[in-house]
């Protein structure tokens, strides 16, 4: 028997929480950074994809998941981001066929599309730069709480209104899922058959609850910012605001490292994009 | 004087024609006083209690005529913010107090408004947790709590401000029996502890019964009457008029007042009493009846 009181298997059992839209790891590895850290390294990816050659940018891709499996998270669970990706791609490249005529080694042509070896390279190249981006915004999901999203702003020393209303975005985002399932599951008891709906009556039938579901939460947070008010908060001025959890959050010489070597790597990769040719320090 | 509320009158919304939510309140709540709010619904209760913390009139727009005056302060001349480390207030939806994204930064929440320090505010958060039995929970995020417990970090988030007042909204609507009676224990506890004056607005009355001090019957925007429970308790028609429902107990001693079999005078509250007095009563009758066989 496991620490946790599992038999057999072998598998580890992780402590996971939910994040967006699937289950991460409680306490990672990079737990040990400051979330303005582990922010700031997805914000990295996701710029940098944009500014890097391709050879770079598959260097990046790759980095990106390893981290993420450094990460523990399970990619089984993530088996939408899989099937998005290959639509994504099949996407990309069926778009390029139609709309760009400018390849000259043809590969396949009917109709509208004209599939050329151009194409595919041109559409590929665009996909591997949405992928670094999508798992960019993955990490950071993967690796930060709600809370450590908030906490990295704070570091920033941006307006705590600002920070609240993030906050609230947080909260109403949770309080609108929460509702629209309970009130599917309300309509599911009495009678509601939604599988044996067709697509378009599916999403009429979301349509027409997503205008009440709206204002049931506006409703909703005219209470929570009452309750905000109630206890003291005060958005124009008034006293110096405590951060009770700044403390837990402050950078450490690891973040300050991490940090400052992106950031010089950035504004290397930014340079070297738009400055003029010459420039380049290496010979990538 | 804790709380005065003095002819207070409250609408919302400014047209001409709007009805009036308040009519003319009078309400005196001594310091340290734990008075229960009841009354049918639309009867103001919770308007009532929005104008003692001074979200009516500066959340809400509407007509406002009258004063309320908490712990000195008269609501029409001080902020929100002045009169909020005073008065705590428990709303009755648990979901929507939900403000941050913990159960640590929720009771902290208040605290931090204050400016205290860090050390103050850990052992703020520490104690209000324990008083409402969520320490356990201190990490947890609102998704992973159940409505009452929400309803305890509610409190908890109150508490943690150390107000001189506490008005709760219905605070055990969502809690189990167990959960009520310790909620409603914690608050007659830290009331005596630290002269907290608290109000409540419940519709289960049963439930307040051995603690309260005082209770008010609101009805249509104003109040009809109010005292201690065993005088409050007396008016059983009224009371069942407004569709107050009255402890069962209580409705058996009005029973057994009016059947003249029982003899009894009395209006029990609580089991025990009730328990108690039915003993006595069978203890004198067997004693009646030894003295009959004996003669």
């Amino acid at each position: 028997m496991n620490k946790l009181g599992h038999h057999g298997g072998g598998a580890e059992v992780v402590p996971g929480r939910r994040a967006f839209l699937w289950y991460a790891p409680s306490w990672t590895r990079f737990s040990l950074l400051s979330p303005l850290t582990r922010v700031g390294i997805g914000i990295f990816f996701n710029i940098a994809a944009y500014l890097v050659p391709f050879s770079l940018n598959i260097v990046l891709l790759a980095s990106l998941l390893i981290l993420m499996h450094l990460s523990r998270v399970k990619w089984k669970t993530m088996w939408f981001i899989w099937v998005g990706n290959a639509i994504l791609l099949a996407s990309f490249l069926v778009s390029y066929g139609i709309f760009d005529n400018k390849g000259i080694h043809v590969i396949f042509e009917w109709w509208l599309i004209r599939v050329t070896v151009e194409n595919l390279a041109s559409g590929f190249v665009l996909w591997v730069r949405m992928m670094t981006t999508i798992f960019g915004t993955l990490f950071i999901l993967t690796v930060c709480t709600d809370n450590d999203l908030l906490m990295s702003l704070r570091l920033l020393n941006i307006p705590h209104f600002l920070s609240m209303i993030v906050a609230f975005t947080f909260r109403g985002m949770q309080l609108f899922f929460d509702d629209m399932f309970a009130i599917v599951e309300a309509q599911k008891s009495r009678g509601l058959d939604l599988d044996s709906l067709s697509v378009f009556q599916k999403f009429k039938w979301f349509v027409a609850l997503v205008v009440p579901l709206f204002v049931l939460e506006f409703r909703k947070m005219e209470e929570t910012a009452n309750s905000a008010d109630s206890r003291g908060y005060s958005l124009h001025g008034g006293k110096k605001r405590t951060d009770y959890k700044l403390e837990e959050a402050k950078l450490h010489r690891i973040d300050y490292l991490i940090l400052s070597f992106l950031m010089v790597l950035l504004v290397y990769m930014i340079l070297n994009s738009f400055l003029p040719l010459g420039f380049n320090l290496l010979p990538f | 004087m804790s709380i005065s509320v003095r002819d207070l009158w409250w609408k919302y919304g400014e047209e001409k024609d709007a009805p009036w939510i308040l009519k003319g309140v009078n309400l005196d709540v001594k310091e340290g006083e734990f008075v229960v709010i009841t009354g049918p619904n639309e009867s103001g209760k919770t308007t009532l209690c929005l104008c003692l913390n001074a979200l009516i009139p500066y959340n809400f727009l509407g007509g406002f005529k009258g004063h309320v005056r908490v712990a000195g302060m008269d609501t029409r001349d001080h902020k929100i913010s002045d009169i909020a480390p005073k008065v705590g207030m428990v709303f009755q939806d648990p979901d929507c107090q939900f403000i941050t994204l913990s159960v640590d930064t929720e009771v902290a929440f208040g605290p931090e408004n204050f400016g205290l320090s860090i050390d103050e505010i850990t052992e703020r958060v520490d104690w209000a947790l324990r008083a409402v039995r969520m320490e356990a929970y201190k990490y947890k995020p609102p998704r992973a709590l159940s409505g009452g417990q929400k309803q305890r970090v509610a409190i908890a988030a109150a508490l943690a401000m150390r107000p001189d007042v506490l008005v709760l909204d219905e605070p055990t609507s969502n809690l189990d029996p167990v959960g009520k009676a310790e909620v409603l224990e914690i608050i007659s506890e830290l009331r005596k502890e630290f002269k907290l004056t608290a109000i409540i607005v419940e519709h289960n009355v049963e439930d307040c019964v051995a603690f309260a001090d005082r209770f008010v019957l609101m009805y249509d925007g104003n109040i009809e009457f109010s005292g201690p429970p065993e005088e409050f308790f007396k008016h059983e028609k009224k009371l069942k008029e407004r569709w107050v429902r009255l402890p069962q107990v209580t409705e058996l001693s009005h029973l057994m007042m009016k059947n003249e079999a029982f003899d009894s005078k009395n209006i029990y509250l609580t089991l025990n009493e009730a328990y108690e007095s039915i003993d006595q009563m069978f203890k004198r009758r067997q004693k009646l009846g030894r003295k009959k066989k004996g003669n």
